[in-house]
């Protein structure tokens, strides 16, 4: 969070913290797998004299497990500010890079806000007293609606990971809706069927299709990892949909002989280099420290020459982000 | 109890795919421009607001290298933006930015 000190300055950043004072954190934050002690979010690692291994993690010493490695990663979290209970204060919506979404409610006031502990949002499917009211075309489309939505009752799943949660009033009722920007670059809507004060989410609407990893470069398509914000970009009184992405360009370039033959090693070496990748993993599953040392002594030197070779040829990929305008055409209603 | 098997597994056969498509709903997608460049950043996470409070919105495009933050005022109408060149957010201790990962 950067606080704004008026006059168009900024605090430096702090980290948002809960009800507790404690800083929030999703996803557990530490897992055993295999061989390995997952860290997520920040932390330092250090040595003790007696060779334990610490995790400090925001001032709390954790010791790991023996016989397990350390590997620090991130969630990529996303964060969003709304009023989701319409109390007149501003609850945080979290994604994460799993494809989860949580719910912070702030049990605070609008200045003070007191996060409590992260739930996961989910879907609430109709239930049989409302399947029991409606006719049975609207039976036999809710029963579909709940099978198909069975396993985001749970939580929500964006496909691919990487959930990016936006809550806006996209279909104009009053109530706050939910979109969602997914790992595989789609977006979905999920409509919000019960009151302002208590959301209830209907199964996922597709509003955005999937996008592509790769692109060429002279016709970028959209990409994935979509990063939304909905908002009436041209004043018309519609709200409309940006997406942020990033995308792999791949440019055609054209090779003289020279760089021809560079690129025949380069693509020998690339095959060497997935033949060691299969086998790494092989024996990471057997024994991890193993698995470091053939990193280091195999596949490091290869990388290197890689690395290399790719240097004296003209770049052919890029990784890029762009930012997408999806116009509203029309709003349309809930049935 | 068959035609519900019948439906059971149509069912399942669908995933959790969405029911139903609103993408008619949009118009098709337009890569937006600042300068007369398309933006162009590594992931972009955009959002608009009148940062300037000069009644347009402006662009804010964040960036996962080196999680950093562009500012791209509105120097067009507010029926019709036209973006200027980036800045960079900045807070009193210089760039404001955010840990990858």
């Amino acid at each position: 969070m950067f606080y704004g000190q008026g006059q168009g300055k900024f605090a430096p950043r702090q980290m948002l913290r809960d009800a507790r004072g404690e800083v929030i954190l999703l996803e557990a934050g530490m897992q055993a797998t295999g061989n390995y002690f997952f860290v997520k979010g920040m932390a330092k690692i250090e040595k003790t004299k007696d060779g334990k291994t610490v995790v400090i993690r925001h001032g709390k010493r954790i010791e790991v497990p023996e016989g397990k490695q350390v590997a620090l990663t991130g969630i990529a979290s996303t964060a969003h500010l709304a009023d989701w209970d319409g109390d007149g204060d501003l609850d945080l919506l979290v994604g994460e890079i799993g494809g989860s979404v949580y719910y912070l409610e702030n049990r605070g006031t609008r200045t003070q806000p007191a996060f409590a502990p992260p739930e996961k949002l989910r879907v609430t499917a109709a239930t049989k007293k409302d399947d029991a009211r409606a006719s049975l075309k609207r039976t036999i489309k809710a029963f579909f609606a709940r099978a198909a939505a069975a396993d985001e009752t749970r939580g929500i799943r964006a496909p691919g990971g990487d959930a990016h949660p936006v809550a806006a009033d996209w279909d104009g009722d009053g109530r706050l809706d939910l979109l969602l920007g997914c790992g595989d670059g789609s977006v979905r809507l999920y409509r919000n069927v019960g009151t302002r004060q208590k959301p209830r989410l209907a199964p996922a609407v597709a509003l955005v299709s999937p996008g592509n990893w790769n692109s060429k470069a002279e016709q970028v398509g959209r990409g994935v990892r979509a990063k939304l914000c909905v908002a009436d970009f041209n004043g018309d009184g519609r709200l409309d949909l940006l997406l942020g992405d990033v995308v792999s360009l791949r440019r055609r370039v054209q090779l003289t002989e020279e760089q021809k033959k560079l690129k025949q090693q380069l693509d020998k070496l690339n095959e060497q280099y997935q033949k060691l990748s299969r086998d790494y993993v092989k024996l990471f599953r057997k024994d991890a420290q193993q698995a470091q040392q053939f990193m280091q002594q195999k596949m490091m030197p290869l990388i290197q020459k890689i690395g290399r070779l790719r240097q004296q040829l003209p770049q052919e990929d890029q990784i890029a982000g762009h930012v997408w305008l999806f116009l509203r055409r029309e709003v349309k209603k809930r049935p | 109890m068959s035609v519900h098997f019948a439906l059971v597994w149509v069912a399942a056969s669908l995933g959790a795919a969405p029911q139903q498509s609103t993408t008619g709903e949009l118009a098709p997608p337009v890569r937006l421009q600042a300068q007369g460049e398309f933006i162009q950043t590594h992931h972009a996470a955009p959002f608009v607001v009148d940062w300037d409070g000069d009644g347009r919105l402006d662009l804010l495009v964040g960036e996962f290298t080196p999680g950093g933050l562009r500012i791209y005022r509105n120097v067009g109408t507010p029926q019709e933006p036209k973006f200027a060149a980036p800045v960079r957010f900045t807070t009193t201790e210089g760039e404001g930015r955010v840990p990858t990962g």
